[in-house]
């Protein structure tokens, strides 16, 4: 908590912001447990008058699944007993025009609990601390994400009305990628997609179809890993509302047909706090690879089993993750090798940095961040050693390669058993996560989900297409 | 016999593993399913559960679906703890009249009293230091109650009301005590909190009572 007079984007003054922008209406947006943005819409004068708490929100959000169903059987005890409030603390610095809304701004928020302490579990919070521990030892990172989704022709309410069956992709049925036919066809989607980025300061450096059906990708510029999550969180929600407005439906869920998944690759950087030089680089090293590029990547393979939890949060992210779907399938990393989990790319001092692979369309991006960022600080705390570079295909591979987990409960079940993780992240974290995840699939099994189903079934059409 | 789950199992397999050992621990089962192989299998009438239970010389082996079953149990698995559930529809008993039999024997474990059960689960509830305590349990047919993980003088911090059925159907693992409580089979006195910490306890015991450690 702070007496300081809070400050809009650029170090402005906060009231000179929202008159510069004729701003009447702030949205103030969290992200909770599930990959949701949540919050409210504030007058401006009580956005102003709530600070630095902010809105009062049901810490409710952290107790239903994405079905409305209450989420029991596990319980923290940062939670209120008894659904009382927790806030959601806006960040006037992330404050931004809402480009499709004349007077509207959207502010980026943290969950705290009532007396303005942070809730362990707001992923938000959870990256700003662990980039602070980073900047302990004298690092700053870069995050850059690859979205994938799918783009259809129906709008939502029509896809609901067909059950989310016999949907019309964009694009030439054709499962080739960086077709020209398709990105003239998906382009009045796209230049409102990114004209309003553009607008609200995202940079976006590029997007393209991709393999599926009405599959594209856009890449984000890199930045630091708040902001990266902070904006991947707006970019989901600006392809949201553009669908929507021109009749159509898009989705992030990892997997919507049999055709490849949705994948949420992030490129990610340590460049030293000081002098701004990358570190990751060594070209007196093997690869040139600096050791403490070794020693993150040694964290990330070593918490990658538990890791894959909190990147895959739906019953849905698994399907992608399977054998020659262009997802990884394995506990492995490599060079320039896009069947890994890890790809390490060190060709320059500029341009070295790890792709990481795992993560999927629905994932979480404060979580996901979060677990990188753990698993590279174990890393470089325990100067662990990453095992040998993978040579060749990575997917197909025998039994004695390891596996990373199948499923939502073998992947609870890893992040359970990683020390490295529960170190890193805390307790509160890890559990309250778990049995979130454990009852995403107790609701799967027992409310009309198909065990034995080997491609998306209707629960999970019904469940994620919509909301993520 | 051991019962064995298949690798990753589904919430129907871990209960009706859990079922299956119980009727086995039961006197006489043991001796009245020797000698008999085959595989059952219980679908749901609603939905796309379905477990089969393969008796083998020395183990019992559950496994989600029902493919490939000798004797299929068809069941509203909602309605399978009420008063007077529905007849379920079994195919395959005809031509596998002792497998048929054994499947009955595994699947309807014989039930104590409300309070016989409501021991046996408490006493499985509160090994974990998360499970709430004391719990008072009140049989809503005659009044009587029975208190359980008692801290000196402290009141309850949970209360638990019901009929003497649904208690058994609670306690037992048949239902979920806290689906009782949404459906108003149930009423409960006491904190979220506390009541889904219970909750995970009793979806742990409905689960078979193994547990994680």
């Amino acid at each position: 908590m702070t007496d300081q007079a809070p400050v809009a984007p650029d170090g402005a003054d906060l009231e000179e912001w929202l008159d510069r922008h004729e701003i009447s209406i702030i949205r103030v947006e969290g992200m909770a447990l599930d990959p949701l943005s949540l919050g409210k819409q504030l007058h401006r004068s009580k956005f102003s008058g709530s600070l630095p708490k902010g809105p009062a929100v049901t810490e409710f959000v952290f107790g239903y699944d994405l079905g409305g169903t209450p989420s029991l059987g596990f319980w923290g005890d940062w939670r209120p007993s008894n659904l009382g409030d927790v806030h959601l603390r806006p960040d006037p610095a992330t404050l931004s025009p809402v480009p499709e809304r004349r007077g509207w701004a959207s502010c980026m928020a943290d969950f705290t609990d009532t007396a303005g302490r942070a809730l362990p579990l707001c992923g938000r919070t959870l990256v700003r601390s662990l980039a602070g521990r980073l900047a302990d030892r004298g690092y700053a990172s870069r995050f850059a994400f690859e979205l994938e989704g799918q783009l259809f022709e129906e709008s939502f309410a029509e896809a609901r009305r067909r059950n989310w069956r016999g949907l019309t992709p964009v694009g030439v049925q054709a499962p080739v990628a960086y077709l020209h036919q398709n990105h003239h066809r998906m382009a009045p989607f796209f230049e409102v997609v990114c004209s309003r980025l553009d607008e609200m300061g995202i940079v976006w450096e590029a997007w393209n179809d991709e393999a599926a059906p009405g599959q594209f990708e856009l890449n984000l510029a890199p930045v630091d890993p708040v902001t990266a999550a902070d904006r991947l969180v707006r970019t989901r929600e600006v392809f949201k509302e553009v669908a929507h407005e021109q009749n159509r439906s898009v989705t992030f869920m990892s997997r919507v047909t049999e055709e490849y998944g949705n994948g949420l690759h992030v490129h990610h950087s340590l460049s030293d706090l000081e002098t701004g030089e990358p570190v990751f680089f060594d070209p007196g090293e093997e690869g040139n690879r600096s050791r403490i590029l070794d020693h993150w990547i040694g964290g990330l393979m070593a918490t990658m089993p538990g890791a894959v939890s909190l990147m895959s949060p739906t019953v849905n992210s698994f399907r992608r993750l399977q054998g020659f779907l262009a997802a990884p399938t394995h506990l492995t990393w490599a060079g320039d090798n896009k069947s890994t989990a890890l790809r390490v790319l060190s060709a320059s001092p500029g341009a070295t940095r790890v792709e990481h692979r795992v993560a999927g369309g629905d994932a979480h991006p404060y979580y996901m961040i979060a677990a990188i960022l753990a698993g590279g600080l174990a890393g470089l705390e325990h100067s662990l050693e990453p095992p040998p570079a993978h040579e060749g295909l990575a997917w197909g591979l025998p039994d004695r390669f390891e596996a990373l987990p199948v499923s939502i409960t073998t992947a609870a079940d890893a992040l359970a058993e990683d020390a490295l993780l529960r170190e890193q992240l805390g307790s509160d974290v890890i559990d309250y996560w778990i049995g979130s995840r454990r009852f995403e699939w107790l609701m799967f099994h027992t409310t009309g989900g198909d065990a034995e189903a080997t491609s998306p079934t209707p629960w999970e059409m019904s469940r994620y297409f919509e909301l993520l | 016999m051991k019962v064995v789950t298949e690798p990753d199992p589904t919430p129907l397999v871990m209960i009706i593993a859990g079922t299956v050992r119980r009727s086995l621990d039961a006197p006489g089962t043991k001796g009245r399913i020797r000698g008999v192989r085959g595989t059952f299998a219980l679908r749901s009438l609603n939905d796309p559960q379905a477990v089969s239970v393969t008796l083998e010389d020395s183990r019992v082996y559950v496994q989600r679906g029902s493919t490939g079953a000798d004797v299929v149990i068809t069941a509203d698995l909602d309605l399978m703890a009420e008063p007077d559930p529905p007849k379920p529809k079994v195919s395959g008993a005809a031509r596998h009249p002792r497998l048929a039999l054994a499947a009955a024997k595994l699947l309807e474990p014989p039930l104590g009293s409300w309070r016989s059960e409501a021991e046996r689960f408490m006493e499985f509830a509160l090994r974990s230091p998360d499970m709430p305590r004391p719990v008072r349990v009140v049989c809503t047919d005659d009044g009587s109650e029975m208190t359980f993980g008692a801290v000196a003088d402290e009141p309850p911090v949970l209360e638990l009301h019901g009929s003497g059925h649904r208690l058994v159907n609670a306690m037992s693992g048949s239902t979920l005590i806290t689906q009782d409580v949404l459906d108003g089979k149930l009423r409960v006195c006491g904190s979220l909190r506390d009541l889904s910490l219970m909750t995970g306890r009793a979806l742990a015991w409905m689960f078979g009572g193994i547990e994680d450690d």
